[in-house]
């Protein structure tokens, strides 16, 4: 079955700058083409393992190996989305999802691009929206390109860091739907860095807990609730009581 | 007057403010019984201006001229500073500082040094209007390099962009507001360089042309060079601005203002 697509080893990241000791003894394994969402207490270092895997920032000490080879830099098989779209504003939609094309070299037409991120865009239900600015889209809107620029190269390994958390509670949910079909189709390993625990428990399959400042991983919950999942079983017992787990550990890793 | 849409407006009322400052100035004049060789009443500056057109004619462009080669290069080196510095914080930290002091010499104190080297004629203007115009440019660019968002840098390294890639992808589109934003400064200043220039060393200009007027008493065609540089700086700020437009329409969308 699945191997260890991701091997974390006794990582520890210290920020010269304010000499700030991020995460330290991080420990994990996350298996190929699985869904793995972290949560944790507010600074505990999220966004730093996501800035590790993606190899935008170095492990003090530790290593990181994906696909069994160390993270020495930039991957070119990940794609990433933030909290905010990020989007390039003189572009239009779907230059902007066209973006990483025009880093990564890769042998196919132009042509053939276009028409992947178009295809991608009308799956997310932007098709009519290629052509207008970032800036004339709503907030959900250029959520869901920025999830389509970090999808459109077929990356093996899609880091969200808070994806949703700028958005409305409607908008969300339904954006949480997109990408749980996105990654029923694709089964891209995914990782997701979020605050929101019901986010974790519907989308993912494998929950990690990190403590507070300098994080660690202190619990995992595996998350059996059958694919595809139904935004009904948000409100389940078993959902609830999960939740209110997660709930629990984290604000005694707070304390 | 309710029903003027925003463009009628913008023609509309400064139409209307300056015939009330050209009339006010007329009236004065008569009234007070101003002597023209002192101040000239708006009738007899477009006397002046009709009897000199080929004179005016000729000299504006010769200050058009001169103003435009100087901006082109402020354009050309500005640009190419700007992103040198904002390229690299040790470039920032060593030339930053020389560009600030050089930047606070008075333009005009140059002209002497200027004609020592070039003599009387079209190089000193030409290289008063780069010099004094082309430190607005090299501080927006850099400004405009130094405050983009690293989450905009970070999406392209993430996918592991080089500099070169991140410079031409984000570094430079993210500048533009800030650099033509620069232009309407720049061309401005190349104008006042020149024109500084033409009065202190020159054969030919409107700044020139002005002095010779002075110093035979043609007052009133002092006055007319001073409206046909009005008219010219005003021409070309508006030139800019459309230029300015038409590139960074994205970056101009706030309802702030309106």
């Amino acid at each position: 079955m699945a191997h260890e697509f991701i091997e974390i080893n006794d990582v520890s990241v210290n920020y010269e700058i304010n000499n700030l000791l991020a995460v330290s003894g991080l420990d994990m394994k996350i298996k190929s083409g699985s869904f793995s969402a972290v949560v944790g207490p507010s600074g505990c270092g999220k966004s730093t393992l996501m800035k590790i895997l993606s190899g935008l920032i170095k492990p003090t000490t530790g290593n990181v190996k994906i696909n069994n080879s160390e993270v020495n830099g930039p991957q070119n098989f990940v794609g990433m989305a933030f909290q905010n779209p990020v989007m390039m504003p003189w572009r239009k939609t779907l230059e902007n999802v066209l973006i990483p094309f025009e880093i990564l070299k890769q042998n196919k037409s132009k042509k053939e691009n276009i028409e992947e991120a178009i295809k991608l865009l009308e799956i997310v239900g932007l098709g009519d929206f290629i052509d207008s600015y970032p800036w004339q889209l709503s907030g959900g809107m250029q959520q869901r390109a920025s999830l389509c620029r970090a999808l459109v190269h077929k990356p093996k390994l899609l880091v969200l860091d808070e994806p949703f958390a700028a958005l409305d509670a409607f908008t969300r949910e339904e954006l949480w739907c997109v990408l749980r079909d996105l990654w029923i189709d694709h089964k891209f390993t995914t990782l997701l860095v979020t605050h929101d625990l019901r986010e974790a428990a519907f989308l993912a399959d494998k929950i990690f807990v990190m403590s507070a400042r300098p994080g660690k991983i202190t619990n995992v919950h595996n998350v059996n609730f059958k694919h595809k999942r139904d935004l009904k079983i948000t409100y389940s017992e078993k959902f609830v009581k999960l939740t209110q787990n997660l709930r629990k550990e984290i604000s005694n890793n707070r304390s | 007057m309710k029903n003027l849409s925003q463009s009628q407006k913008q023609i509309y009322y400064p139409t209307i403010y300056m015939i009330i400052f050209f009339l006010f100035w007329e009236i004065s004049c008569y009234i007070f019984k101003i002597p023209v060789y002192f101040l000239p009443s708006p009738i007899d500056i477009m006397d002046a201006f009709r009897e000199f057109s080929d004179a005016i004619i000729e000299n504006s462009i010769q200050t058009f001229y001169t103003t435009f080669v100087g901006f082109g290069m402020a354009i050309i080196f500005g640009l190419m500073i700007g992103i040198l510095i904002g390229w690299s914080n040790n470039i920032y930290a060593g030339l930053y500082p020389i560009m600030v002091g050089f930047n606070s010499i008075p333009k005009v104190a140059v002209v002497p040094i200027l004609v020592l080297w070039f003599g009387i004629g079209d190089v000193p203007a030409v290289l008063t209007a780069f010099l004094i115009s082309f430190f607005p440019i090299v501080v927006n660019v850099a400004t405009g390099l130094a405050t983009i968002e690293p989450e905009l840098e970070d999406v392209l390294r993430a996918l592991g962009a080089n500099r070169y890639q991140i410079m031409t992808k984000v570094g430079i589109p993210r500048s533009l507001p800030y650099f033509f934003g620069s232009l309407k400064i720049a061309i401005t200043l190349a104008f006042v360089g020149s024109v500084i220039s033409e009065t202190v060393a020159a054969n030919s200009g409107i700044g020139h042309m002005m002095l010779t007027a002075q110093s035979n008493f043609e007052v009133p065609l002092v006055f007319a060079g001073l409206v046909a540089l009005a008219i010219e700086g005003i021409g070309m700020y508006a030139i800019m601005a459309l230029i300015e437009k038409k590139f960074t329409f994205w970056a101009h969308r706030s309802q702030f203002g309106s």
